[in-house]
């Protein structure tokens, strides 16, 4: 069920928008074996800041981001969390809506003036619909999720047949990238790069995932596969396309290739995928606003389902295509403000072992009375790593022009050393902090010490 | 059994309220098992083995 889940969710629209950008730089090989090593290796850091605390005490990822970031601090996490779960959504949901107009426009029930108005009715239907299966909760995500999961794979796999059909693997593996820089390691590491920042994706949806799950081991499998490795491969049916036709929408290159019946299998692929993954992003979403202090306690589950789906909302009636036209600047900011709270969180589990000394009531504990109260609310550690970690981030790459800053970008990537510098930073000034302040080195100790079952 | 697993997530006030429950009790409260040595390897071999031979392999 969690990998069918974790499938549903990683599978979608955002696979096609990375596969057609790696097409820009790399061949049909060195892209697929890029996106793919990329996406294991960003699931690899958001597993291990995410998943042992939220197998362990069964807390989402915003809630696990009190003991990093303070009482106060938290609304930085719901912030990453929300930033990265309302942009990604609202993209999928502006192409579902494209996607319902195009198949309306192909069997002529609409004209070309009314595509407007009729993608953003779809959009904002979808979205309605979406909110009523959330207020239903996790069951509505374990009847949809094997459905949705299935149907993805089949039709993958056809969209792999037909490119493979009209061009022969040849055709495919032959192709030239489209627009690659003359720096052949450049084009490798940006590929690596953008495939790290957009699993970072993931980091706030994973505790709502597993959180569920008795164990962490239950999660690896899952995790590393469904949401690390398919988007990947699903991604390389973009790639290829992409490649051979010279143009990275495949709602434009399918019909080139397999005529309308096809156009209309691929737009239907692209609804399924997309109404599965927006339905996790809201619930994952809904769940971190629901374990806020005053929101949380004030709200019901439905009014904070219908208070997610709000800004969703607002872009897809009123401006659907400016986060729909900046995706891949979307993507660098992920990897810019999320990268450094991954390495905080694994610092902050493996070095500092909150494991063995996580105080799971000052989780929810308002104000002073919790142990993560620190300064004012804050964890001054915690800000001070995710501002190191992001400036290393800008230092190294600028997530405006995609444009590395450093040479040394092509060795290392940008996120890599933003999670590195936020994990380190956030050692050295926990250790800082607990000399100029020792009550709060106290209060990080001064409770149960849990039993590390399986170090 | 773990408290949170509910279906709408943790409400510290209604557990307040109505179950009357102490907060620190989630302190005992049972929890989930952690990864252990050979979870960690499985890990490693996923995330950091296997990806970096295939960029060495895509690079040749």
């Amino acid at each position: 069920m969690l990998g069918t889940v974790c499938t549903s969710t990683g599978v979608a629209t955002w696979a096609f928008v990375i596969g057609g950008s790696a097409a820009l730089y790399l061949n049909a090989r060195m892209g697929l074996i890029a996106m793919v090593a990329g996406a294991l290796i960003g699931q690899l850091l958001v597993t291990l800041a995410t998943t042992p605390v939220s197998t362990k005490f069964g807390i989402e990822t915003t809630v696990s981001t009190k003991p990093q970031l303070g009482v106060r601090g938290i609304y930085i996490g719901l912030f990453l969390m929300l930033f990265n779960a309302i942009g990604w959504n609202t993209v999928l949901m502006i192409f579902f809506g494209r996607a319902v107009a195009s198949v309306l426009d192909i069997f002529g029930l609409i004209g070309d003036s009314s595509r407007y108005t009729v993608s953003v009715v779809s959009s904002v239907a979808g979205l309605i619909l979406i909110g009523v299966l959330v207020t239903r909760g996790t069951r509505s995500l374990s009847k949809t999720g094997p459905v949705i999961a299935g149907s993805i794979v089949l039709l993958a796999a056809w969209l792999v047949y037909i490119l493979l059909r009209t061009h022969g693997v040849s055709g495919v593996a032959d192709a030239a990238p489209l627009e690659p820089h003359d720096n052949r390691l450049l084009n490798y590491t940006l590929v690596v790069e953008m495939l790290i920042a957009g699993t970072f994706g993931w980091w706030g949806y994973m505790g709502g995932i597993v959180r569920m799950v008795s164990g962490a081991r239950k999660a690896i499998l899952p995790t590393m596969l469904g949401l690390g490795a398919a988007w990947a491969v699903v991604a390389a049916v973009s790639l290829f396309g992409a490649l051979v036709t010279g143009e990275p929408d495949p709602t434009v290159w399918v019909p080139e290739i397999a005529g309308q019946v096809g156009a209309v299998i691929v737009l239907i692929f692209i609804s399924f995928a997309n109404l599965g993954s927006t339905l996790v992003g809201v619930y994952v979403s809904t769940l971190a606003v629901k374990q806020t202090q005053s929101l949380g306690r004030s709200l019901s589950w439905g009014r904070t389902v219908a208070l997610v789906l709000a800004p969703m909302l607002f872009i897809l009636i009123f401006i659907p295509n400016m986060i729909f036209d900046n995706v891949p600047i979307f993507m660098a900011f992920l990897g810019m403000i999320t990268g450094p709270m991954v390495g905080v969180q694994i610092a902050d589990w493996f070095i500092l072992r909150r494991r063995a000394h996580m105080s799971v009531s000052s989780l929810y504990l308002p104000g002073r009375a919790s142990n993560y109260w620190y300064l004012r609310g804050f964890n001054p550690a915690g800000v001070l790593a995710l501002i190191a970690g992001s400036s290393t981030y800008m230092l190294i790459m600028n997530p405006y022009t995609l444009i590395p800053n450093s040479p040394i970008f092509a060795y290392t990537t940008a996120s890599i050393p933003a999670v590195l510098m936020g994990g380190t930073v956030y050692v050295l000034a926990s250790r800082a902090m607990w000399r100029l302040f020792p009550h709060t080195h106290t209060q990080y100790q001064n409770h149960r010490q849990f039993d590390v079952e399986a170090s | 059994m773990r408290i949170f697993d509910s279906q709408e997530a943790f409400l510290p006030r209604e557990l307040d309220e109505h179950l009357e429950l102490d907060l620190t009790q989630l302190d005992s409260a049972e929890t989930g098992r952690e990864l252990n040595k050979m979870d960690m390897l499985h890990l490693a071999l996923l995330g950091l083995v296997l990806p970096a031979a295939l960029l060495v392999w895509g690079w040749m």
